[in-house]
């Protein structure tokens, strides 16, 4: 299950669990709150009211009390003579209730009322039109003087406003100290009266009654007594439809039933169920406030809504936060650590996380970011080892290879042609041999180094990775040396390239002190020309180097199709003897040398075979030169003297035969190897004693050997070793010089035994070199001998050791063993040994 | 113990001296009379001859129109000055109020030289209150101003736009009410409450026409001499004087006909220096002193004796002797019933107070 699931199926029910019940939790609470407050809002309401109302009425007091108190007014009050009151005293009087107007201006009327209701002193507001200066007939002047009170008030239809009006009055009780004495009691002087405005009042109540949508009236039920018209009973009201004329007894039932506490109480008012609520305010009036039943029912279930909102809003938003939270910090991370995993799984190594933040996750990335950096160095590291030389730094097979293939698809696309040089070092193996491998080295990387600066500038190593198909040189092992020369004109142009190169290698190679002069051989294969196959086209050149090599070194030459099959063929005979040398498809035959005169044999020599699987026995004159050519005569020679001076010793520990066992050397073993150590090793590890081995090497080999070859072949005859001269006669070399050399026997080329059937002056030649031989005091050994004729010539002339077919072609060695043998039985005691044998054979 | 004794020690040394310098700056002019009366209405040099005369210095608290001068009185119940310059009209309720100090007796010797004639226009003056001046109560107007002299009271209680905000009343109820009376072709001391109302009524048209309801000056400084105000009310003494400053300032009493008015002078009952007082007004009343206060106060006097010491050309001139015919459209402000005075009052009052002067 993914991760964003697991964490989702976790946490959300977590998170709605909790908030459903906090939704219902809080939905019951607000419910009860919100009826609490419902009626709290109404208590508070009629609370306020009440307030205002109250401090309207003290207000109207303390002011009734100041003006009650003040010495003008006073002074005013207690002047009984009407002329002086009014025309000394009035002014300040009006003055005075003019400031109070001024200063309250819900002060609609300020006056002073005579006993007998006279207006005497009068300030109204602008708005007031003093109808009647005369109140003595009103009903509630009446109950003014009826009342006892400190202050009266009532609420009346004032006919002068036209709106109900509070009116209160202070009857002033005065004593004139300066007439009367002391103890005399004040007299009612007349009624100091303010006339309040409701208006102020009214609003406030509108206000309040709109803003908690509540229903309130006002209601003086004095009318119950006084019985007078039912207008009066409602004085201020909101929110209720005809509020003056319905239901008036519905209030007053409320009245009654409220009366003391500040209950709630339901009630039916206008036909409708109300939450009704009163204060008692001062006199006779009542504040009433009321809320319809059915809109606490309907806040509730407002409420509920709200809350169902609130709630399932919350859940989708935190539920939804968490899943993009967790998709944000984690999941997406991680899949984008994932996705990086796979880039770098596919090889994109480069690949880097943005992950921003600190937490764990961040670590995580930045260490991937870390390993992935790291792990692309190392992989340049290796990628470079892998596609680069060691030695040289240069391109190797491989990458040679990823190139070729490139520029091949390249020039495909283009059209354009391309070369391929393929360069080998002409004797590289020799200076190898001679100076040792870390010499070698360094002359290869001189030579890899030269090969490089001859390119054209844009010829210069490039990386695979660019993919710029500039010239490459690469070095595929040992001395061979590519170099591709793609988007080349033509093959002139690639002559001129490898004609540089070859130029640039003629001055000397310093190496160690020691200066060298080296030759490349290239061979040049042209895309399209040539073929369009990579692995062709190298095969190709490697052709062309190689008969650049059979021209002679130090040049180059183009592929052409003959060279094809020709240096195939080579090549293919090449690694098969590779492969037979490995793989023990050698073997040795032996033919024996017969000494003629003691008719026993004298020794035997040792033939080098190839068993083709295919093709039978190859004799050696068909791959010894390609063997020596290649150096693999290295291991063939030594295949042969050891395994020859093995059989030799083993004949000898069966005491079958004391034979001397000739071994054929070539003039490059010589040069390549120390052939005394060979022989010594040989003769070690077999047993063999040295005078029971006789080395040979051809006339002309001994001829071109330098100086220490010969030391050489002194130490190996000073082994005890004979030292045998093969092929005697075809090397042109002066008989003189022979005694110089290490040298114990001659053996005659077979040519001369051949030519000499026929050829008188031949058999003069061979006389002539047995005579020489024998005052040289060298054994004589004559070979190819076929014919009895050619036997007893020899005889005649004194060359006492044959060997033909005439006694016995080469033979295995078990076939060798049982000639012996049948020799030994045979001729051990016949004198004339010469005519036996060629009956038997 | 030197610590507390020295501030004493000091405080005693100082506190006599004080005392007796107070003493003495009371005792220099031996006595003072405490004078209310309206602004620029003495001679000063007639105040220090009389202070050099008796060692009495008279000190002046100016009052700016007879409701202020009320308004005074009531607030200190008549006491606290010795002398006052009191109108016919408010006499009565002085007198009822039981405030003035009657003439003592022998009378002043300077007393038979007052004219018969304005003590029976009050009777209930006798005995209590001595006519000083009289003269007339017209309007005072700036004639460069105006395109035409005004000649009406109407002119003035419902004039041209030119003179919107330029008119100046005067704070008394029944003088004001009564040339609204006038203007209007009613008596200026009319009782009928509808008359009343509609004169009520023209003050209130004639609000947005006035500047205020402060009684102007009679001097330099007067908002008629600065042109502030083009018509004011005003009584004729004070016109000539303003005249004499800008002559342009011209008086008349209008075709309706304006009040007479007398002012008297009284002694306060509560006074302790009735005695002082009295030599004061007997000093003022030696025709000499008369007569020249009247032709200070370019004001007709009613010292009979002093008209002989007064030249031809002051007793010729018309504003302060008004004509025949002037007279005769004239009217004293006679006393109105008690209640009348308290509808008068709340008629006028609102309009004064509210205009807030």
């Amino acid at each position: 299950m993914r991760i964003q699931h697991t964490f989702s199926l976790l946490i959300i029910p977590l998170i709605v669990v909790p908030l459903l019940l906090l939704g219902w939790n809080a939905y019951q609470h607000l419910h009860v709150s919100s009826q609490t407050k419902t009626f709290a809002s109404l208590d508070g309401s009629l609370d306020q009211l009440t307030r205002a109302f109250e401090r309207e009425f003290h207000q109207a007091k303390t002011n009734l009390d100041l003006l009650a108190t003040d010495l003008i007014v006073t002074q005013y009050a207690l002047t009984e003579d009407e002329r002086s009151r009014y025309s000394i005293y009035q002014r300040g009087v009006l003055e005075r209730f003019k400031n109070y107007q001024l200063a309250y201006r819900q002060y609609l009327e300020i006056r002073f009322l005579l006993v007998d209701g006279y207006e005497d002193a009068y300030w109204g507001s602008e708005d007031v039109d003093n109808i009647s200066d005369e109140e003595g007939g009103t009903s509630w002047f009446k109950a003014l003087q009826a009342s006892h009170d400190d202050y009266y008030y009532t609420i009346v239809h004032s006919p002068d406003m036209g709106a109900p009006v509070f009116y209160m009055f202070k009857p002033l009780y005065l004593t004139n100290l300066a007439i009367s004495g002391e103890n005399t009691r004040p007299t009612l002087r007349g009624y100091l009266g303010l006339t309040v405005s409701f208006s102020a009042l009214n609003e406030q109540l509108n206000t309040i009654a709109d803003r908690n949508d509540l229903l309130i009236a006002l209601i003086d039920h004095n009318v119950k007594n006084t019985q007078e018209s039912t207008n009066d009973t409602v004085i201020v009201s909101r929110g209720l439809s005809a509020s003056e004329t319905t239901d008036i007894q519905a209030y007053l039932k409320a009245v009654d039933k409220l009366n003391s506490n500040n209950a709630i109480v339901e009630l039916s008012l206008e036909a409708v169920q109300h939450h009704v609520g009163s204060r008692h305010i001062f006199g006779d009036l009542t504040l009433f406030g009321a809320v319809p039943s059915a809109k606490i029912s309907m806040l509730s279930q407002q409420l509920s809504t709200n809350i169902f909102t609130i709630t399932f809003g919350a859940i989708l938003l935190t539920v939804s936060m968490i899943i993009l939270f967790i998709r944000r910090v984690v999941v997406s991370p991680l899949d984008k650590l994932t996705l990086a995993s796979q880039e770098i799984g596919e090889g994109k190594l480069d690949t880097q996380i943005k992950i921003k933040g600190s937490d764990e996750i961040q670590a995580l990335a930045s260490s991937f970011n870390r390993m992935s950096k790291e792990l692309e160095e190392s992989n340049n590291k290796i990628s470079f080892i892998a596609y680069h030389d060691s030695l040289t730094q240069l391109p190797n097979r491989r990458m040679f290879q990823y190139y070729l293939q490139n520029a091949l698809a390249t020039a495909k696309r283009t059209k354009d042609p391309l070369a391929l040089f393929f360069l080998d070092v002409d004797n590289f193996k020799t200076i190898n041999d001679s100076l040792g491998h870390d010499m070698g080295d360094e002359l290869l990387k001189l030579v890899a180094s030269r090969i490089n600066q001859s390119l054209r500038d844009e010829d210069l190593l490039t990386e695979p990775e660019s993919h710029s198909e500039g010239d490459l040189v690469a070095r595929l092992g040992g001395d061979e040396f590519t170099v591709i020369l793609p988007r080349i004109k033509d093959a002139l142009s690639a002559s001129v390239v490898a004609e540089r190169i070859i130029k640039n290698m003629l001055p000397c190679f310093s190496v160690n002190d020691q200066e060298f002069r080296i030759g490349l051989s290239i061979g040049i294969t042209m895309y399209p020309c040539d073929g369009d196959i990579a692995d062709d086209l190298l095969k190709f050149a490697d052709i062309a180097m190689y008969h650049a090599k059979s021209e002679g070194k130090g040049n180059f030459q183009f592929y052409t199709a003959n060279l094809n099959t020709e240096i195939a063929n080579r090549i293919e005979r090449e690694n098969e003897l590779r492969k037979a040398i490995s793989s023990g498809q050698m073997f040795l035959h032996y033919q024996p040398q017969i000494d003629i005169y003691s008719n026993e044999i004298y020794g035997v020599e040792a033939l080098v075979r190839w068993l083709h699987p295919e093709k039978g026995i190859i004799p050696p004159c068909e791959f010894i030169p390609l063997a020596e050519e290649t150096g693999m005569i290295l291991d063939i020679g030594n295949f042969v003297l050891n395994e020859s001076c093995r059989q030799a010793m083993k004949w000898r520990q069966r005491g079958l035969l004391e034979l001397k066992m000739s071994v054929n050397f070539s003039s490059v073993q010589f040069a390549r190897q120390n052939v005394g150590t060979l022989v010594e090793d040989a003769l070690e590890a077999s047993g063999l004693p040295p005078e029971w081995l006789t080395v040979e090497l051809t006339e002309t080999s001994l001829m071109e050997a330098k100086q220490e070859t010969l030391r050489t072949l002194e130490q190996i005859r000073d082994l005890g070793v004979t030292i045998a001269l093969d092929d005697f006669g075809t090397g042109y070399s002066s008989l003189s010089y022979l005694r110089n050399f290490p040298v114990d026997t001659l053996k005659i080329d077979r040519s001369f035994i051949v030519e000499a059937e026929e050829n008188e002056d031949v058999k003069e030649i061979i006389k002539a070199i047995v005579q020489m031989a024998q005052a040289l005091r060298l054994n004589v050994v004559a070979e190819g001998v076929e014919a009895f004729d050619q036997v007893s010539f020899l005889k005649v002339i004194g060359c006492d050791i044959v060997q033909g077919y005439y006694f016995s072609k080469p033979l295995e060695a078990d076939d060798f063993e049982h000639f012996a043998h049948h020799w030994v039985n045979t001729n051990a005691n016949t004198t004339s040994p010469i005519e036996i044998q060629s009956v038997t054979l | 113990m030197f610590r507390i004794l020295l501030p004493l020690l000091v405080f005693f040394y100082y506190s006599p001296c004080a005392y007796s310098e107070q003493d003495h700056a009371s005792n220099s002019p031996a006595e003072q009379l405490v004078f209310l009366n309206w602004a620029d209405y003495m001679d000063p040099a007639l105040l220090s001859q009389f202070e050099a005369l008796h060692n009495i210095h008279v000190k002046q608290i100016h009052f700016e129109s007879d409701d202020h001068r009320n308004s005074m009185l009531a607030a200190s119940r008549g006491t606290g000055y010795d002398l006052v310059i009191v109108n016919e009209a408010m006499l009565k309720s002085y007198i009822n109020n039981g405030w003035l100090a009657s003439i003592p007796v022998p009378v002043p010797e300077n007393f038979q030289h007052l004219d018969e004639r304005w003590i029976n226009a009050y009777p209930e003056s006798r005995g209590r209150a001595v006519p000083f001046f009289w003269g007339t109560l017209g309007i005072a107007y700036r004639s460069d101003l105006l395109a035409k002299p005004l000649t009406r009271w109407a002119d003035f209680f419902q004039p041209n736009s030119v003179l919107a905000g330029r008119i100046a009343m005067m704070n008394s109820s029944r003088e004001v009410m009564g040339m609204a009376l006038k203007t209007l072709g009613y008596s200026l001391n009319s009782t009928v409450p509808i008359e009343l109302k509609k004169a009520a009524a023209l003050l209130k048209l004639q609000l947005p026409f006035v500047k205020t309801y402060r009684y102007v000056t009679n001097d330099e400084t007067s908002s008629l001499v600065s042109g502030d105000v083009i018509a004011s009310m005003m009584f004729n003494g004070d016109a000539l004087m303003l005249h004499n400053i800008n002559e342009n300032i011209k008086y008349l009493v209008p075709e309706e006909g304006g009040n007479l008015w007398i002012d008297y002078m009284a002694v306060f009952g509560s006074s302790r220096k009735q005695q002082q007082a009295w030599t004061f007004i007997n000093f003022l009343q030696n025709p000499k002193v008369a007569a020249k206060l009247s032709q200070h106060l370019y004001t007709a006097t009613a010292n009979k004796t002093a008209t002989s010491y007064l030249p031809a050309e002051f007793l010729n001139n018309a504003t302060i002797y008004p004509r025949e015919e002037v007279v005769e459209k004239s009217e004293y402000l006679r006393s109105v019933p008690p209640r009348t005075l308290n509808k008068i009052n709340s008629l006028f009052l609102p309009i004064a107070l509210a205009h807030g002067q």
